[in-house]
């Protein structure tokens, strides 16, 4: 029995340890495994005759699929991960700015009347999800789908789908009752605002992750909050309350929309306009989230969730502060 | 090292285009357009809500009882919802129309709205 000590890379999550300990131990050769997250080590006990170097292969063959190398000296990932966060800034940036460019250009400000068909309703949602929403609504979406591929390596697509369902069925029965309350109730502007920022918080934290500038473990995720994501990559509820709590989210088209609804004056008129509402943002999210999967298990995973890193900060950065000017803390700021 | 220099200039000269971007259109100077009208004893100040809101500033007179109104013709975007945090104004327009805002009789100062997302503002200023 001999032991050895490989140093890892790749791992970025909690839930690393278990996988890498997991995929370890199903190879007969070895005994015992323990790794150790904040060294970035992993410890095994094996019976096996090869030399370390064969080992570290061998291992990381195994681990390979999930992002994981083992090998005797430590590698030099780290000055290459700081060269990817010198690119993913500006290129994070190239993005924000397009974005913004696109809000001014004015091309988004297109007429649709006063009657509102499911039709239009449709096309109102494509609109707004290209608009100044997807800095809310995109950004949590592109911060969590980033988290979920980040995290669990394995394409679990799941939760995606669970939040993309979650989000049709809720504006459709939450758009349902609309109809059916008739009543200039609105939803309320605290709620919607706080519930904005709290977003952003969300946001702004899931990118500080996603960057990983600050050096894993130092700084985690606030336990609650992280316990929360877990909740949301791992069982059915979370994702789809999640996808439903975005009705609520601060966004001109969806409150334009909900009135809408509130004087369609019938449950199912209602429910088919906030229903073509929300069809009518799926493709620009769901594009949004599941190429954020794709983009993971690619070889620029390590660029693809820096750059989301960056977009996300800054779109955070952009709704609390435009937060706080609707609270009325600071006066405006952005003008577009 | 050069890696590092050249992102970090490219960062800077990004930033700088986007609050070009975000600070284009605010018009320091009030527009020519005449949007304030008196009916009937009563200071009317008219605002189109499409996309933002024009006139983004407007010169008022401070005082007299004052309505502030907006029209809107197809406006699904986050003008359509107004907000003034300091008289706690939150209201949804209509999405096609006039909708008034009763202001009182505004005292001597600026007064700043948002949409409700806060990235289209307009202001107003009360003077004597």
């Amino acid at each position: 029995m001999k032991k050895y000590t490989f140093h890892v890379s790749g791992t970025h999550c909690t839930s690393c340890k278990i996988l890498i300990e997991d995929i370890l131990k199903e190879q007969d050769f070895i005994k015992s495994v323990r790794v150790d997250l904040k060294k970035e080590i992993v410890e095994i006990e094996t019976d096996s005759d090869k030399s370390s170097e064969e080992l570290a292969q061998i291992l990381t063959s195994k681990t390979k699929v999930n992002g994981y190398t083992l090998s005797i000296e430590k590698t030099i990932e780290e000055k290459k991960n700081d060269d990817v966060i010198w690119k993913a800034i500006p290129l994070g940036l190239v993005f924000v700015v397009l974005f913004f460019l696109l809000q001014k250009s004015g091309i988004l400000n297109l007429s649709f009347g006063s009657t509102i068909t499911p039709m239009t309703s449709f096309i109102i949602g494509i609109v707004a999800s290209l608009s100044s929403c997807l800095a809310v609504v995109g950004g949590l979406i592109l911060s969590l789908s980033a988290k979920i591929a980040e995290d669990d390596s394995g394409k679990n697509k799941k939760p995606l789908v669970l939040f993309h369902t979650g989000r049709l069925f809720g504006f459709a029965v939450l758009g349902g009752i609309l109809g059916l309350l008739g009543k200039e109730i609105g939803i309320s502007f605290i709620f919607s605002t706080i519930l904005g920022l709290f977003a952003s918080v969300v946001m702004f934290l899931l990118g500080i992750n996603l960057l990983g500038i600050l050096k894993k473990n130092i700084f985690t995720l606030p336990s609650n909050i992280f316990s929360f994501f877990r909740k949301v990559e791992h069982t059915t509820l979370a994702p789809i309350i999640v996808g439903i709590g975005t009705f609520f989210l601060p966004c001109g088209f969806t409150q334009a929309i909900q009135i809408t609804a509130l004087s369609s004056g019938s449950f199912m008129s209602g429910l088919l306009i906030m229903f073509s509402f929300a069809l009518g943002t799926l493709p620009v999210l769901a594009l949004l989230s599941f190429s954020s999967v794709s983009f993971a298990h690619s070889k620029y995973a390590p660029l693809f969730f820096k750059v989301a890193g960056v977009v996300v900060i800054v779109l955070a950065l952009f709704n609390f502060i435009n937060s706080l000017v609707v609270i009325g803390l600071i006066p405006p700021i952005f003008n577009f | 090292m050069k890696n590092i220099a050249i992102s970090i200039l490219i960062a800077l000269v990004l930033i700088v285009v986007a609050f070009m971007i975000a600070k284009g259109r605010v018009s320091t100077t009030p527009s020519n357009v005449n949007n304030i009208s008196v009916i009937d004893g009563k200071q009317i100040i008219d605002l189109t809500a499409k996309g933002g809101y024009s006139p983004g500033k407007s010169i008022a007179k401070a005082g007299i009882p004052t309505i502030l109104r907006f029209t809107t013709n197809g406006t699904f975007d986050c003008s359509s919802s107004i907000r003034i945090p300091s008289m706690n104004v939150s209201k949804n327009l209509a999405l096609a129309g006039i909708t008034d805002i009763d202001l009182g009789s505004p005292k001597v100062g600026i007064l700043r709205g948002s949409c409700g997302m806060g990235m289209y503002p307009f202001e107003i200023d009360f003077q004597n």
